[in-house]
């Protein structure tokens, strides 16, 4: 919220999804997942040009597994507070659309709406799981074409950008999830997305018969550090530490205050970085503009 | 409460509820630092209670064990804090704190802190008081009054709230030692049931010093601060946060994020209900 409050003309006219295709263009974006607006300032404050909104960590931060049981409208809800937290793309998870082509196309007015600079739709049968859960199945090929066909028509700004996600690596192979990446991307997806590549031969088979093809591709995950991701063609990698990471270090200091920890006092510094980045100092300076004495 | 001090690790999402939870504590604090926080706001009365409500009920649905919450200044007057008290209620929680600021109120450490008068508060801890409908429901009196007004005024309310029939007292901003035994000193070794938000001691010593309830409200933010800074350090440093990953694995005794969110809970009730037979006839 700091630099939208502040400097409203550092980007006039320039919706989200223009800034994330002015990065594009610039090489490969890697956004950072994130979950909420606290791990989405974290990221910005760092330097990330783009962030990743993820289902995963969406559901998790209100205690559900990732198996389609999020609304619609609670991503939305979420994706409204990343994007107003932060100047920078946001790219959002916006799983199968939530039911059928109709209801695809209200996900993507919602999400346009709440800010989002691309959203990617998969071909999971609704409900959906995780892209690396056992068990996923795919709608046929030529549904989700229609989908992202409707997608496409129900944005306003035609910049949003568009990502086909195909889950059918796991469920049915390579062959067939290729045949739906190009078909997608056919259908005016602006970008595809093959989830679920788990290992380094998967990798090789997605450079060379989709991002060598010439099929702008969003590599999900770190089997290889973002300059290796980009220098094979990649458009967009989305990876890091997100819900996972934070998780962990949040157990890490439970286990250690449960084993006699703690008590070591106040950490002041840390206290004061956190409330600059949530903006307190904009605070205080709007106090003092709109002081009445 | 009845015995020792109870420790509640703070935290502001049901993810990290659930984890609390799962290594072991007796209760959970959320933190509204950590709410305003995580919908990307500084913690100076943006907030709205349909806000604090929503993330409880989450958290609420996510833990068996007992949540203290924070609410604020009640987001308003006494008309206001009877709402909050029933919504609070409903999300499900074990108690709160209602503090004595004026409204918008400032994170209990920030500068720049006012408090309304004295009575006013304890007219505010009576329809609270009146107001709940579970009178287990355990209603916290917090005093912001240390920091603007000294300790003079800040003993003096909190006698007060006590005395107005809050179950706990807090008074907030405890900077230092020396102010920890004034604290224990005056209020928690009288007989007045106290909470610590901080962490200058450990529950063991907070237990002795007489405190009923210690909160560390900055835990889990303090944890996610650290992680994610140093993967995203990591990241733009070599396009990878393996190592931060690595770093920060969850000790070993510890669920993974997927099995302490009940997947495989839900790969059963699909076999229960034969849901993968199902979805094989449609195709």
């Amino acid at each position: 919220m700091s630099s939208s409050n502040s400097s409203p003309n550092s980007t006039p006219n320039s919706s989200p999804g223009a800034k994330l295709r002015e990065a594009m263009a610039g090489g490969m974006v890697l956004a950072p997942f994130v979950y909420d607006g606290f791990t989405a300032l974290i990221a910005e404050g760092q330097g990330a040009q783009a962030v990743y909104m993820t289902g995963h960590g969406t559901s998790a931060q209100i205690g559900l597994p990732d198996v389609g049981l999020t609304s619609m409208a609670e991503m939305v809800s979420n994706l409204g507070y990343i994007a107003d937290a932060v100047d920078v793309p946001v790219i959002a998870d916006a799983d199968t659309g939530y039911g059928n082509a109709i209801n695809a196309q209200r996900a993507v007015r919602e999400y346009e709406t709440a800010g989002a600079a691309a959203l990617h739709l998969e071909d999971q049968v609704f409900p959906k799981r995780c892209g690396f859960f056992e068990g996923k199945q795919c709608v046929p090929m030529a549904e989700h074409v229609q989908k992202i066909r409707a997608a496409i028509d129900a944005r306003s700004d035609p910049d949003l950008v568009i990502i086909a996600r195909t889950d059918a690596v796991a469920p049915n192979g390579w062959e067939d999830a290729i045949r739906r990446a190009e078909a997608y991307r056919e259908a005016g997806a602006d970008v595809v997305f093959v989830d679920g590549v788990k290992t380094a031969e998967d990798m090789d088979i997605y450079t060379r018969r989709l991002v060598e093809q010439g099929l702008p591709c969003l590599y999900n995950g770190n089997l290889l550090p973002g300059p290796e991701i980009a220098e094979r063609g990649f458009k967009i990698m989305i990876t890091g530490g997100g819900h996972a990471l934070s998780y962990a270090a949040v157990c890490q200091a439970l286990v250690n205050l449960k084993d006699g920890g703690g008590g070591e006092g106040r950490d002041l510094d840390q206290f004061n970085t956190i409330t600059n980045l949530l903006g307190l100092p904009e605070i205080y300076e709007l106090e003092q503009r709109y002081a009445i004495d | 409460m009845e015995q020792g001090v109870v420790l509640a690790p703070g935290v502001y999402n049901a993810l990290f509820a659930k984890a609390v939870e799962h290594t072991g504590f007796d209760a959970v604090y959320i933190t509204g630092f950590g709410t305003a926080a995580r919908y990307g706001y500084p913690d100076v009365g943006l907030i709205t209670q349909t806000e604090m409500v929503q993330n409880l009920k989450h958290i609420c649905r996510a833990t068996t064990i007992p949540v203290i919450a924070d609410a604020d200044t009640g987001y308003g007057n006494i008309i206001n804090v009877r709402r909050t008290v029933r919504e609070y209620e409903r999300a499900g929680v074990a108690g709160f704190h209602l503090e004595d600021q004026v409204f918008p109120k400032k994170c209990g450490f920030m500068e720049g802190k006012a408090v309304i008068p004295l009575e006013e508060h304890a007219q505010k801890i009576r329809a609270a008081l009146d107001a709940r409908r579970d009178p287990e429901t355990v209603i916290i009196a917090r005093t912001d009054a240390l920091a603007p007004n000294g300790w003079e005024d800040a003993l003096a309310r909190a006698r007060a709230y006590r005395e107005a029939g809050a179950d706990a007292v807090f008074v907030d901003g405890i900077r230092t030692l020396e102010e920890l035994e004034i604290y224990s000193r005056e209020l928690a070794q009288k007989g007045i049931p106290c909470l610590y938000n901080g962490g200058l001691v450990t529950a063991e010593v907070a237990q002795h010093m007489g405190f009923k309830i210690q909160i560390l409200a900055g835990l889990a933010l303090g944890a996610v601060f650290k992680s994610a800074t140093a993967a995203m350090q990591e990241l733009n440093a070599s396009g990878s946060a393996r190592q931060t990953m690595a770093q920060f694995n969850p000790p070993g005794e510890v669920k993974s994020v997927n099995d302490i969110l009940g997947v495989p809970e839900v790969y059963e009730l699909e076999q229960r209900y034969d849901l993968a037979g199902e979805e094989e006839k449609i195709q």
